[in-house]
């Protein structure tokens, strides 16, 4: 199930939040848990018990983690949960990645068994590892209701595609939480914007990225079209999931903290970074990259800490080459940046500084979205006028026109203006109107998801 | 109070429209996107598992959602006039017509066309009178509208003309325009016919001639053509008006189906347009072969179209030539089995194919 989706708006939450609001008090998580897996179970039936396996190992290891806590067997203890739970990842993400190229290294044929990836399983194992980690430092206690413990892990709003949410943020809200007509008004309406992003901006984008990539005659116009508006898809796909997940959590009283914050506004690479997916950011930083020493270290550590760390970020996206070259070349750029470019950056007016960004990222995001390497080397080759291709066409010169406000409205969109704007017109004089405007949108939504037969987020995969 | 206006609001909405959603009666058929909907799904353990239910469910709901229709037209009137969108899913409404952009422009799925002709004229057709015509689409009319992407209709007329050497060709593209289109289907409009059959008549010396006067005029609507779907009802209905008289009311229609059945129905299959093509009422729609016996016609002059589904309402306006019209649709009907169901004989040949 997403949230995109009729099954979820107009069957799935009318039930749960009638079922929530009409529990009493100290039986709603359990009542949310139920729902919580309910909702993973239609998207996974089979691979639920990875869920409750994670939660099982987690739970117990967490509680032994604190008896024994200053003494070597927490340590040892652990090393256990975190080497089950990326044992866990690495088999049911990774192993088609590590026998593909097996067969190729030993050239012989060691595919036996293929393994499908569960749904989430990247955010729900960071999440749960976050928790253990955080116990085993001493900034959290032990969740001792496994009940409790599972909904953290579960929690629908934020299950499948983030953020990923630390269990030291909801902590307190899991045993305490205020529900009020604010916190809930501020759910629908990050969830109504979240639904408007993906299904009015980011659906239209992906459907002009598989014409432009789909192309039958493939010209230098096509392959920037569809990079710009794959550029502007992910970010519109990924962040809306983001937007509905905060909101969502928000109806049930968790406040989430925020995952993107307008990362096309930025100046540079390191900047993106701190906007962009802050939660998986804030997770390498936290749990690898200080625990590796960070900067504080020497220069080749330094160097080594940034590799290890933009690899792994790249591996998490995907399990294949073209993502981890996408994080290698992140790593570096970093580095460059922190040691010369940034300064030099600075000296630039800001529109040189943007542009410079949105090159790097567009480009990023051409490997990114490329199925192979090879297909990344002929579309960034297309792009450049490399590939003897036609400059321009009748079809691709249609597209642009017919999609030009399209692109237009993602780049205003994708900028603090139009926030700005609404706030500005929700805390003025039509104010007042703020709710029947919530209730336009949330029709034209629902128009345009009728309309549409399926909307699969991009970050499923992961 | 405006969060709590908010909150109640969303509430309420979702609370109404899944009321709605689940006592609203089933509906099997949508007329206007002419489609079979999403049956509710059959709940086995095995579709669970699988994931099959839970897919199979969402297709209900949205096939079964509340104002389904007013919804697609609203998001329609978005993509085209907020978003400034020149096409929505390839359909466009221009001067009132719906329209269906033809994105692939690969000749090569036209000259196999020509292909087949000449394929059928060496199987079958050896020193038979052979005319072929192509019936321009919609969008031929307003090729000049530079905003859409169109076919190079003439370059596409000359490349298959140059491969089809039995045949002689019939122009069929000056005796058409625009309004003798439905405005929401791709068909012609049987009652606007008489300058394409003048044409006809000229080009395989008819012994008759068609005036409309001729025949009792009759309709039925709504018609909601192949393309009021596409366009989210943004173009209204139409009215399917089809030509009657005595000759074609006495008309049999032979269809012959692949497993050797022959079932009879007449040339208007009334019953058919409640269905979900309402142009079905023309020869009941697509099939691979189907003969029409015209007793009221002795002449014992015959006629083969080799067609698409254009020539269903054009075909019993020809009745009044042909004792006997057999339609072949080779898109139902591989060209071997032709021949186990049809004696190619001195009769007239036309293939008429739409561009």
């Amino acid at each position: 199930m997403v949230f995109s989706s009729m099954t979820f708006i107009y069957y799935f939450l009318p039930l749960v939040l009638l079922g929530y609001f009409f529990t009493p008090d100290r039986f709603k998580n359990y009542t949310l848990l139920f729902a919580s897996l309910v909702f993973y179970f239609v998207g996974e039936p089979v691979y639920i018990v990875l869920l409750f396996t994670s939660v099982g190992i987690n739970y117990i290891a967490g509680i032994q983690i604190e008896k024994h806590r200053g003494m070597p067997p927490s340590k040892r203890i652990l090393a256990i949960a975190i080497a089950l739970d990326v044992l866990m990842l690495a088999i049911f993400k990774y192993f088609n990645f590590f026998t593909d190229n097996m067969s190729v290294l030993f050239k012989t044929d060691l595919k036996w068994v293929t393994i499908a990836l569960p749904i989430g399983i990247s955010f729900y194992t960071f999440q749960i590892m976050s928790y253990i980690i955080d116990v085993y430092r001493g900034e959290v206690k032990a969740q001792r209701n496994i009940g409790y413990l599972a909904l953290y892990v579960s929690l629908f709003p934020q299950l499948i595609a983030g953020p990923i949410v630390r269990y030291k943020t909801i902590a307190l809200e899991l045993t305490s939480r205020t529900h009020s007509a604010d916190n809930f008004a501020y759910g629908v309406r990050r969830f109504t914007f979240g639904l408007l992003k993906k299904l009015v901006i980011a659906n239209p984008l992906g459907a002009l990225v598989q014409l432009a990539q789909f192309a039958d005659q493939p010209t230098v116009l096509f392959y920037w079209l569809g990079a710009v508006s794959f550029m502007l898809q992910i970010y519109f796909d990924f962040s809306a999931y983001s937007d509905m997940g905060i909101g969502l959590g928000r109806m049930f009283g968790f406040h989430f903290l925020e995952n993107f914050n307008f990362p096309y506004v930025s100046k540079s690479v390191t900047e993106f970074w701190q906007r962009w997916h802050m939660s998986l950011g804030t997770w390498f930083r936290d749990y690898l990259y200080i625990p590796l020493g960070g900067n504080r270290t020497s220069k080749l550590k330094w160097y080594r800490n940034i590799a290890i760390v933009w690899l792994a970020t790249g591996f998490w996206h995907g399990a294949d080459w073209n993502f981890i070259l996408w994080g290698a070349i992140f790593g570096v750029i970093l580095i460059i940046e922190k040691h010369v470019l940034l300064r030099k950056l600075e000296k630039l007016p800001a529109v040189f500084r943007h542009l410079y960004l949105l090159g790097v990222i567009l480009f990023s995001f051409v490997i990114f979205n490329a199925s192979n390497l090879t297909a990344a080397v002929n579309v960034i080759s297309g792009m450049l006028g490399l590939s003897g291709i036609p400059l321009v066409s009748k079809t691709s010169i249609y597209y642009l026109m017919s999609n030009k406000f399209l692109l237009i409205i993602a780049i205003l969109f994708s900028t603090p203006l139009t926030t700005m704007a609404w706030k500005r017109l929700t805390t003025g004089k039509i104010a007042r109107l703020e709710p029947v405007m919530l209730l336009l949108l949330l029709i034209v939504v629902t128009g345009y998801l009728v309309d549409a037969s399926f909307n699969p987020f991009l970050y499923f995969r992961f | 109070m405006k969060n709590k206006w908010i909150a109640s609001i969303f509430a309420g909405v979702l609370a109404a429209v899944l009321l709605l959603n689940v006592f609203t009666p089933y509906v099997q058929i949508s007329k206007s996107e002419r489609r079979k909907l999403a049956p509710f799904p059959t709940f086995t353990v095995a579709a669970i598992l699988s994931g099959n239910y839970f897919e199979a469910f969402e297709k209900y709901a949205l096939d079964h959602m509340a104002f389904r229709d007013p919804l697609r037209n609203l998001k329609a009137q978005i993509e085209t006039k907020f978003f400034g969108k020149y096409d929505n899913n390839l359909f466009f409404v221009k001067d009132g017509y719906a329209f269906k952009m033809d994105r692939d422009f690969n000749t090569k799925k036209y000259t196999v066309i020509a292909e087949k002709i000449e394929a059928v004229y060496d199987r079958y057709l050896n020193g038979m009178r052979v005319y072929h015509a192509f019936i321009p689409d919609k969008n031929y009319f307003i090729r000049e509208e530079g905003k859409y992407l169109f076919k190079d209709y003439d370059a596409l007329v000359d490349a298959m003309n140059a491969q089809i050497t039995h045949s002689a060709y019939i122009d069929l593209f000056g005796s058409l325009t625009l309004e003798d289109y439905y405005k929401s289907d791709l068909h012609w409009k049987q009652d606007s016919l008489g300058n394409l059959m003048k044409t006809l008549e000229n080009a395989m010396n008819f012994e008759t001639q068609f005036e409309v006067s001729d025949y009792t005029v009759q309709s039925l609507s709504p018609f909601y053509g192949a393309y009021h779907g596409g366009v989210n009802g943004l173009v209204k209905p139409d009215t399917i008006t089809y030509l009657s008289n005595d000759a074609i009311q006495s008309a049999i229609a032979r269809h012959y189906s692949e497993n050797g059945v022959i079932t009879n129905k007449p040339v208007y299959d009334l019953d058919a347009f409640d269905g979900i093509d309402g142009y079905d009422v023309f020869l009941s729609g697509p099939t691979p072969i189907v003969e029409i016996q015209n007793p009221s016609n002795t002449s014992g002059k015959s006629l083969v179209i080799f067609r698409d589904s254009f020539a269903s309402s054009l075909a019993p306006l020809m009745l009044q030539e042909y004792s006997t019209i057999t339609l072949i649709d080779l898109r139902y009907i591989t060209l071997d089995l032709v021949g186990a169901y049809v004696d190619f004989n001195l009769q007239d040949v036309l293939f008429l194919t739409t561009l």
